[in-house]
């Protein structure tokens, strides 16, 4: 290959040609003078006739790209028509590699896009967010007890005076507001900020300028920012509403800035952004028990190169002294925890995106794995045509060459439609993705440099894989190889063995994954088929959020839902109807509770609702003992309490609760709400679960729903027929009561059962059962092709067991042995190593054992009959062989 | 050396087809190939070096001759071409169309009518 050793020695070569001229130019120059010129006229003939040195150098160097091109465009031309001449090879192949990119880039671009960098903002990496841990009763709801991830003005206001780690610190507060421009009013979701965050995040507004910290100045024109989708949605887009005036929750703002698409900060979304400065005065924790709100959640930007730990202690010591302002905030041991505002919304679904890259690894695996196989089978067979060339003159170069440019050539094919399918791929997995598991900010595309990678892997990978075959088949004995007239050479036996073993790994690889799949599928199966406690068909659900985010007085709430309960109960179709705290299967906020007359136990937080009479029948809970609340109870907001059988048994035993009295510590903190009362039970009910569908129930308490003000509630309505038919007259029958209260979709109580608690592990099981499914087809193609392959070699030796009386049946008993003893093999390993590798995945499986038996022998019996088939076909070929066509072949 | 007669350059193909056929007689440098394509046409070749050397070049890339640097007979070390055994082929193959080709022109040229 001389123009590769060209390339390599180019200086060499051009002192060369040069000293091949010169000896050219020297003998004309000694030739001229034999003739009798003179020295000078001599030299000058010489040069004449040479035409210029440079000139001839050109053109020499001209002779040598024309060359180059035409060699690249002949072994172009002689890729291409062997690659069609073998079309099943190049399509197969060509399908593998496609798969892998395509998958491993939609998994990355996720991951990439979603988890690593979501967030448009300035230094986006560097944005912490932190919280208070409660090192001993993490889940305790009442005074200064539990996790908090809210702060009250005075704790935000010294973070902000005290951060060493922090180089900034902003706050943000979600709250619902009235929103109006002297015709309509809308109910919106607000997020108040301090003044410094439109700086600090470094986003310029699309429209309008900047929010800046005077701004909120004493004196200053009161102002706001507005979401994209709201001003798209409401102003149809028009530039000229900003500068105009609205009015929000009472106030007169003027609207500066339209900020862009992909600006949120609050992970529940907001439409507006008030700057407002804290308010030193305030640092109580004016805590409404059903919505943790009117807190600063706190974001900011980690100094450069500080670990989490330094940040943490700045933390700490800063949350040590506030501890000691205000005591009654804090429990007794805490420690604050920082953390990646990512996080903050990803949460679990992070352990997910791992798993699912985790599979798509092995994937990728397994996608080399069969590229691999398939191009050492495909140099096996051509190992004759290889041997001709040779001895015909090719180089060994030239060879490699060209064959390396057949691999490069399908490399490049599968990059493309691997192209094609990351970006059909990732709109799909776009539209599974459960609501709510990335950033709102996040703008998830095919990222370039996931996509330039992945193909560079694949495409290393390709070339990688095709030189180990090539090499192979051109240190085979040439001679030997055309004296036998084998289709090979006597590297057989050993290339037989690699891809064998290829073949188990392959096999191996795609247990683990079917594995991971069957798990999921099995756990959502678990997951449905949960006990709720109640019978969730037949309800519909519409949550109401009150006007301004201000609970009305429980006085007001009950007028409305007394005219809400007598219109619905005039609807057709409608058994009842109820008030709660929240939705199925939750049970409202926590509280620890002391009880009259007893030690309270170390450990009480209970679960509490707040309900209408009609609860009892719209659940179908059973009444045990006593009574349900009767209407007389909730309308005077009497102080009794209705407990589930986990109540009672977690906190009186066998005795009898009915007669007893409890404290809600929680209520303590609530304006409204009778501060230190005790509740008397008066009924004992069935338990539901209210913890999610997930955990086991935790004790309840139905309390009457007039006892304190909320801000948002939840209707529940039991329905007599398909609840489909009815969202359209239940949703306007609330509605009629107060167009100022805003409802979210009526919907089924199943649909939000599959919107909040299935769509996860639907995801996961769509996503890795794709994946099992590709890695289950690839390795079922690579036995396959392994033993097609095999029986085209041994179709001499089965044409003589033929010839000397062997019957069909032994032949394809015979040959799919052979094939499933490979299988098992990989069973086996995959079983092993499943058995491991399942732990990294265990907490996205719920309700069976991450190495539950069933998935194992389902997975392996599923393998077992997709690798019988794949070796049945081949076997069934050697089996109908003519012995004299077989015996007479080669 | 008088100035070579434009007329009588050489297309591309035939010249290759003529270095191969003198080096089918040994092995030399580019200096004695164009003496000797001089001197058996009798003086009808006058190979331009500016064609002559591209042309080796051309030939040694695809591996029709092949080159080292030599002794020449004068002593100094010089680059002397080779056929390989490629090289014998496409001179075979290439004179067989030759003379097909100077036959039918010839042919059609002789014709009486």
């Amino acid at each position: 290959m001389h123009w590769l050793r060209r390339i390599w020695h180019k200086a060499r070569s051009e002192k060369e040609l040069d000293a091949e001229l010169r000896f050219h130019l020297d003998r004309q120059i000694a030739d001229n003078l034999a003739v009798g010129m003179s020295a000078q006229e001599a030299r000058r003939q010489a040069l004449l006739t040479l035409g210029g040195l440079e000139r001839v150098k050109e053109e020499v160097r001209a002779a040598h790209w024309e060359t180059r091109l035409e060699n690249l465009l002949r072994d172009f031309h002689y890729a291409f028509r062997s690659l069609r001449k073998d079309y099943r090879f190049a399509a197969t192949t060509i399908l593998a590699l496609s798969l892998g990119i395509g998958a491993s880039t939609v998994i990355f671009s996720i991951i990439y896009n979603g988890l690593l960098r979501p967030f448009p903002y300035k230094n986006a990496s560097r944005l912490m967010t932190f919280s208070i841990h409660d090192l001993q009763s993490p889940d305790a709801q009442g005074s200064g007890r539990g996790d908090r991830g809210g702060f009250t003005s005075a704790e935000l206001l010294t973070f902000q005076q005290h951060r060493a780690a922090f180089e900034d610190l902003i706050g943000f507060m979600s709250e619902e507001v009235s929103f109006s421009n002297g015709q309509d009013t809308l109910q919106v979701h607000a997020a108040r900020v301090t003044p410094n965050t439109f700086q600090s995040l470094g986003v310029e507004p699309l429209l309008g300028r900047s929010i800046i910290p005077e701004d909120a100045s004493p004196g200053q024109t009161l102002v706001f920012a507005m979401n994209y989708r709201l001003w798209q949605q409401h102003f149809g887009g028009d530039p000229k509403i900003v500068g105009s005036r609205f009015s929000i929750g009472g106030a007169n703002r003027t609207l500066v800035a339209i900020m862009p698409p992909r600006f949120q900060i609050n992970p529940e979304g907001s439409d507006l952004w008030i700057p407002t400065l804290p308010n030193l005065a305030d640092s109580a924790i004016p805590m409404n028990a059903a919505e943790p709100m009117h807190l600063w959640w706190p974001l900011g930007h980690v100094r450069e190169g500080l670990q989490t730990q330094a940040v943490s202690n700045d933390l700490n010591l800063i949350a040590q002294r506030l501890a000691k302002s205000f005591p009654e905030l804090y429990p007794p041991r805490f420690a604050v925890v920082p953390q990646p505002f990512a996080d903050v919304v990803v949460g679990n679904f992070r352990s997910t995106l791992y798993a699912l890259m985790g599979a798509v690894a092995i994937l990728l695996l397994i996608t080399c794995t069969n590229v691999v196989n398939l191009l050492l089978a495909r140099a096996s067979t051509r190992e004759k045509e290889i041997a001709v060339r040779l001895t015909v003159g090719a180089t060994r170069a030239r060879l490699i060459g060209q064959l390396l440019f057949e691999n490069f050539l399908l490399a490049l094919a599968g990059a493309v439609v691997g192209c094609l399918f990351a970006y059909w791929g990732l709109r799909g997995f776009l539209l599974m993705l459960p609501a709510g598991t990335l950033p709102a900010e996040a703008a998830i595309n095919l990222n370039p440099t996931v996509l330039l990678f992945a193909l560079a892997m694949t495409v290393f990978a390709a070339l990688l894989s095709g030189v180990v075959p090539t090499v192979r088949s051109l240190r085979g004995d040439t001679w030997s190889c055309l004296a036998t007239g084998n289709k090979g050479t006597g590297g057989h036996a050993q290339g037989q063995r690699l891809r064998s073993a290829l073949v188990v790994a392959e096999v191996a690889l795609s247990i683990v994954l079917l594995v991971g799949a069957g798990l999921m599928i099995r756990t959502l199966f678990a997951l449905t088929r949960v006990d709720l406690g109640f019978q969730p068909s037949d309800m519909l659900v519409t949550e109401v959020s009150f006007p301004d985010g201000r609970s009305r007085t429980a006085q007001e709430k009950k007028v409305y839902f007394e005219q809400g309960f007598q219109r619905l109960a005039s609807l057709p179709g409608v058994l009842e109807a109820t008030t709660t705290a929240s939705l199925p299967p939750y049970g409202g906020p926590g509280s620890d509770i002391e009880l009259a007359g007893q030690a309270s136990p170390a450990q009480a937080s209970v679960r509490l609702d707040l309900c209408s009479t009609g609860f009892l029948r719209t659940i179908g809970l059973q009444l045990l003992r006593g009574r349900f609340l009767s209407p007389s109870e909730i309308a005077s907001a009497q102080t009794v309490v209705v407990i589930d059988e986990t109540f009672a048994r977690s906190f009186f035993g066998e005795s009898d609760p009915i007669g007893r009295k409890i404290k809600f510590k929680v209520l303590d903190l609530i304006p409204d709400a009778p501060h230190n009362a005790y509740f008397e039970i008066i009924g004992l009910v069935s338990s539901i679960k209210n913890r999610g569908l997930r955990d086991s129930p935790a004790p309840q308490a139905y309390l009457p729903y007039t006892t304190f003000a909320t801000p948002r509630a939840t209707i529940l309505v039991r329905t007599s027929t398909d609840p489909r038919l009815l969202e359209n007259s239940v949703h306007q029958a609330i509605r009629s009561v107060d167009t100022r209260v805003s409802l979210s979709d009526t919907a089924p109580l199943t649909t939000y059962l599959a919107r909040f608690d299935y769509a996860s592990p639907e995801f996961g099981i769509t996503a890795f059962g794709a994946f099992a499914g590709i890695g289950l087809l690839l390795a079922s193609l690579g036995i396959f092709g392994l033993m097609a392959y095999a029986v085209a070699l041994q179709s001499h030796e089965i044409g003589i067991r033929l010839a000397l009386g062997a019957r069909q049946a032994n032949i394809l008993v015979m040959t799919t042995i052979k094939g499933m003893r490979l299988v098992l093999l990989g069973i086996a390993m995959g079983l092993f190593g499943s058995y491991f590798l399942t732990r990294l995945i265990a907490s996205q499986v719920w309700g069976i054992s991450p190495t539950d038996a069933w998935t194992f022998a389902g997975v392996a019996l599923l393998v077992i009959s997709s690798g019988l088939l794949a070796c049945y076909i081949p076997a069934r070929r050697a089996s109908k062989l003519d012995p004299l066509v077989a015996l007479r072949y080669e | 050396m008088a100035t070579p007669d434009p007329q009588l350059e050489l297309l591309r193909g035939t010249l290759d087809m003529l270095i191969l056929k003198v080096l089918a007689l040994g092995a030399n440098h580019g200096y004695a190939i164009a003496q000797r394509l001089q001197q058996i046409s009798q003086d009808f070749f006058r190979v331009h070096q500016g064609s002559l050397y591209p042309a080796l070049h051309r030939l040694e890339d695809r591996g029709w001759v092949q080159a080292e640097w030599h002794p020449s007979e004068t002593g100094r070390d010089a680059k002397f071409y080779a056929l390989t055994r490629k090289g014998r082929k496409q001179l075979e193959t290439e004179m067989v169309n030759w003379e097909r080709l100077c036959a039918a022109v010839g042919l059609v040229l002789h014709c009486s009518e």
